[in-house]
């Protein structure tokens, strides 16, 4: 459906968006019928993309819509895309996830040491930065693919993928694994579109390294 | 990084995605560095050729479902509280408008039961009622349950017609009040249903009552 809307131009999707939104805001069931079915495979390729999980994609995909109905009322339509609003969504809630999951590894850890150990580990803890941490710790333990075939591929871009920057490793897994447009993940990710080439062509040159 | 292949590795992208060359257009149009681009380039194609993760659709029909069921549990929280514009000053208003009607109500319908002095009718006089005090009392209830309807329900609609047929009713006896006012004086000495005991004037008791006096006074008991 999204494609579908895409096809119109962005002079025909503004308002087309605009009205959804109000018809959402308004708790229309069809208005969330729609935003869902449009955007929910791009939410959940987002998020198994960040996760690695299809059963973990689809808890963190339903948990997206369920919280941007929560905040319908706080969202105010800027022209921008929906599915911009959505990204930041799942953003939040993969990060929140990942912190439960680091926060729940990182507890054992400092469970099993001895009292100075434990000092050491809050020092050195401290000092680290947390989301980076999250970003590049979390990808490793991720659990196995459903595709065999495609596993051994896989795992080689998504330790690659973990390596990028955030902001390389999020236009990449927009434009690559979610599958939008070069002017689609401009609009999502609040970039311009020069950004977003730019930003690809760094990727590609660190993968590229990794993948050698 | 070589700064200059990152630039022309961007250009080529640019130029790929906006349809404006393919991957050997670009190649050729910047021959010196071919070789190197080439590689970039195809990985490039690769990932964008990549399948994209497809969702279960059993899985998103239950997502769906469930942002539907939250949706409806949404929606039966907010019927279910007190709207914002039923304010403390509106049920206020109501409860004042309920006690009235009971007052009158009750007070009519005691008299009549007793025979007694129409306290009722006194009290509708109060209020300008005393015309048709059966009348009022009838007003008064449908008074009180449209009020009790409206707080209950926390409709605006049933308060304004309590508040518009108290208006009314009160409107409406005063100027009969205007047109008979002697009428409206024997009304309150007199049983709903004129058939007791007339009662004597006050002006006729030879020992008004005093003040503090007890209620029952042992009879020979002096003060």
């Amino acid at each position: 459906m999204r494609e579908e809307a895409a096809s119109r131009g962005s002079v025909e999707v503004e308002p087309y968006e605009a009205e959804l939104v109000g018809r959402a805001k308004a708790r229309s069931p069809a208005a969330w019928t729609e935003i869902y079915s449009a955007h929910y495979a791009a939410i959940y390729r987002y998020a198994k993309a960040r996760v690695f999980d299809e059963a973990t994609a689809e808890d963190i995909s339903s948990a997206v819509f369920l919280a941007a109905l929560k905040g319908i009322d706080s969202y105010r339509y800027s022209g921008r895309p929906l599915l911009a609003w959505l990204y930041r969504i799942a953003r939040n809630v993969v990060a929140s996830h990942q912190r439960k999951v680091l926060g729940g590894r990182a507890e054992r850890l400092r469970e099993g040491l001895d009292l100075p150990r434990r000092v050491i580990w809050h020092l050195m803890r401290s000092q680290r930065n947390e989301a980076r941490a999250a970003d590049h710790d979390f990808a490793r333990t991720a659990s196995s693919e459903s595709d065999p075939a495609m596993m051994v591929d896989r795992l080689d871009l998504r330790d690659a993928l973990a390596k990028l920057p955030a902001n390389q490793r999020e236009v990449m897994i927009l434009r690559f694994l979610v599958g939008l447009s070069g002017q689609e993940v401009a609009a999502v990710t609040g970039k311009g579109p020069a950004a977003v080439y730019s930003l690809q062509a760094r990727a590609i040159l660190a993968l590229r390294e990794q993948l050698k | 990084m070589d700064r200059k292949l990152r630039k022309t590795l961007t250009e080529c992208i640019r130029e790929i995605e906006t349809g404006a060359r393919d991957v050997e257009g670009c190649l050729q149009q910047h021959p010196d560095r071919a070789a190197e681009l080439r590689p970039h380039l195809e990985l490039w194609s690769d990932l964008n050729a990549a399948p994209k993760a497809q969702p279960n659709f059993g899985s998103q029909q239950r997502g769906q479902h469930q942002l539907l069921g939250a949706l409806a549990d949404m929606e039966k929280e907010r019927e279910g509280r007190t709207p914002r514009f039923l304010t403390p000053a509106l049920v206020k208003a109501a409860a004042v408008v309920a006690g009235v009607a009971l007052l009158a109500g009750g007070a009519a319908g005691a008299s009549a039961a007793f025979g007694g002095p129409d306290v009722g009718g006194q009290v509708l006089s109060t209020f300008g009622l005393d015309n048709a005090p059966e009348h009022a009392a009838g007003e008064a209830d449908f008074g009180l349950s449209t009020a009790q309807d409206a707080v209950e329900n926390g409709g605006v609609d049933g308060l304004d017609i309590a508040l518009d047929r108290a208006a009314d009713q009160a409107q409406s006896s005063l100027e009969a009040a205007g047109e008979a006012p002697s009428q409206a004086q024997g009304a309150g000495n007199s049983t709903p249903h004129g058939d007791g005991p007339p009662e004597a004037a006050p002006a006729a008791d030879p020992e008004p009552p005093e003040a503090n006096v007890p209620d029952f006074v042992p009879v020979g008991h002096t003060q």
